[in-house]
C-alpha cells in the first residue's frame, strides 16, 4: 500500500518520467496533469466570459495567456506524445464540463427558476461559442508551440 | 531525452502559479457574478428630509443604502423626485432632474454594510411652505432610481 502511494506520488511529481514509465504511471501523470490544466483552463474561461464582472488585474489578455500556458504545460508536464495527446484530451474534456458548470451554477446556487431549462440555453449557447472560438483553439494553440519547442530542443 | 528533476519541479510550480491565478480571478469574478444576480437585495429606505431654506431652497434626502451582498456597489444618482403623498397623483415637492449626491458624484457601498447617501434637490420657491409641511406630517414619499454599479455592470434600483 505505502509501495502504491509512493509511486503514485513519484508520478504525479515527476510526470515527465511518469509519461514514458509503465501503463499505470502514464494515465496517473495523464490524468492529474489533464485535470489540473483542464480546470484552470475552465476557471480563467470563465473570467473572460464575464469579463465585466472581473477584477481590474484579470483583464482579457491574461486570462488567455493562462489558458494557453495551460495548454502548454499539458506537453511540457506530459513530456511522452502519446500521454500528452491523453492528457490534452482530458484537460478538453474537463474544461468544458467545468466552463458549463460554471455557467449553470448561479442558477442552482440562488435557487432561480430555469423554465425547465431553458433560461439555461443563452447560457449553454455562450458557454460552446467560448469553448469552440476560445479555450480549445488557445489550449491547442499552446499545447503545439510546447511540441514544436520540444521538436526543436530535442 | 526526458526532462530533469529540476526542470519538471519547475514546470509544476508554473501550473500551481496557473491554478492560483486563474482560481483567484475564478473567485473574484463568479462571486461579483451571485452578487449582481442578488442584485434586487440592495436596499435604499429612506432615513431623514432636511429642507435648507435660502435664495435657492434645496430639499437633502438621507437614505440607508444596505449592500447585503458580498462584492462592493457603487451609488450614482438616477432619477428622484419627492412628492407629497402618493407619487401617482403626481403633487411633486422637488424639480425632477435637479438631484444630486452631496460631495462625490457616487458613493460605494462596501459589501455586506450599510451606508448613509445623502441626495439634494431643488424645490421651487413657491412649494417650499408644502415642502416643509409634507416633511413635518410625513406626508413626503422619495420615488425614482438610483444608478447601481457592480464592478462593471450598471443597473437601475428602485426606490
Amino acid at each position: 500500500m505505502s509501495e502504491d502511494t509512493s509511486g503514485l506520488w513519484k508520478a504525479m511529481t515527476h510526470p515527465s518520467h511518469a509519461s514514458y514509465g509503465s501503463r499505470r504511471d502514464r494515465l496517473v501523470s495523464a490524468v492529474a496533469v489533464g485535470l489540473l490544466t483542464g480546470v484552470s483552463a475552465a476557471m480563467a474561461t470563465y473570467t473572460l466570459w464575464q469579463g465585466a464582472l472581473a477584477p481590474g488585474w484579470a483583464g482579457d489578455t491574461v486570462m488567455g495567456s493562462l489558458v494557453f500556458a495551460a495548454g502548454a504545460l499539458v506537453k511540457l508536464l506530459c513530456q511522452n506524445l502519446k500521454t500528452s495527446v491523453l492528457a490534452l484530451s482530458i484537460a478538453v474534456v474537463v474544461g468544458a464540463a467545468m466552463t458549463a458548470a460554471a455557467a449553470v451554477a448561479p442558477y442552482l446556487l440562488l435557487d432561480i427558476g430555469t423554465l425547465g431549462g431553458i433560461a439555461l440555453l443563452p447560457e449553454l449557447r455562450d458557454v460552446i461559442t467560448l469553448l469552440v472560438f476560445g479555450q480549445v483553439p488557445l489550449l491547442l494553440f499552446g499545447y503545439l508551440v510546447a511540441i514544436v519547442y520540444d521538436g526543436a530542443t530535442a | 531525452m526526458v526532462r530533469s528533476s529540476r526542470s519538471q519541479r519547475a514546470l509544476l510550480a508554473g501550473l500551481v502559479v496557473v491554478l492560483a491565478v486563474s482560481a483567484a480571478a475564478f473567485v473574484a469574478t463568479a462571486s461579483a457574478q451571485l452578487a449582481w444576480q442578488q442584485r434586487d437585495t440592495i436596499d435604499f429606505r429612506p432615513a431623514d428630509y432636511e429642507l435648507v431654506d435660502g435664495d435657492d431652497p434645496v430639499l437633502r434626502v438621507t437614505f440607508e443604502v444596505r449592500n447585503p451582498t458580498s462584492v462592493d456597489a457603487r451609488v450614482r444618482t438616477g432619477s428622484l423626485v419627492v412628492y407629497d403623498g402618493d407619487p401617482a397623483a403626481g403633487d411633486a415637492l422637488t424639480v425632477p432632474r435637479t438631484e444630486r449626491l452631496e460631495g462625490d458624484r457616487d458613493a460605494t457601498v462596501a459589501a455586506g454594510e450599510t451606508a448613509t447617501v445623502s441626495l439634494v434637490a431643488s424645490v421651487s420657491p413657491d412649494t417650499v411652505e408644502q415642502a416643509q409641511s409634507a416633511i413635518d406630517s410625513g406626508r413626503a414619499v422619495p420615488s425614482g432610481t438610483f444608478a447601481v454599479t457592480v464592478r462593471g455592470r450598471s443597473f437601475q434600483a428602485d426606490v
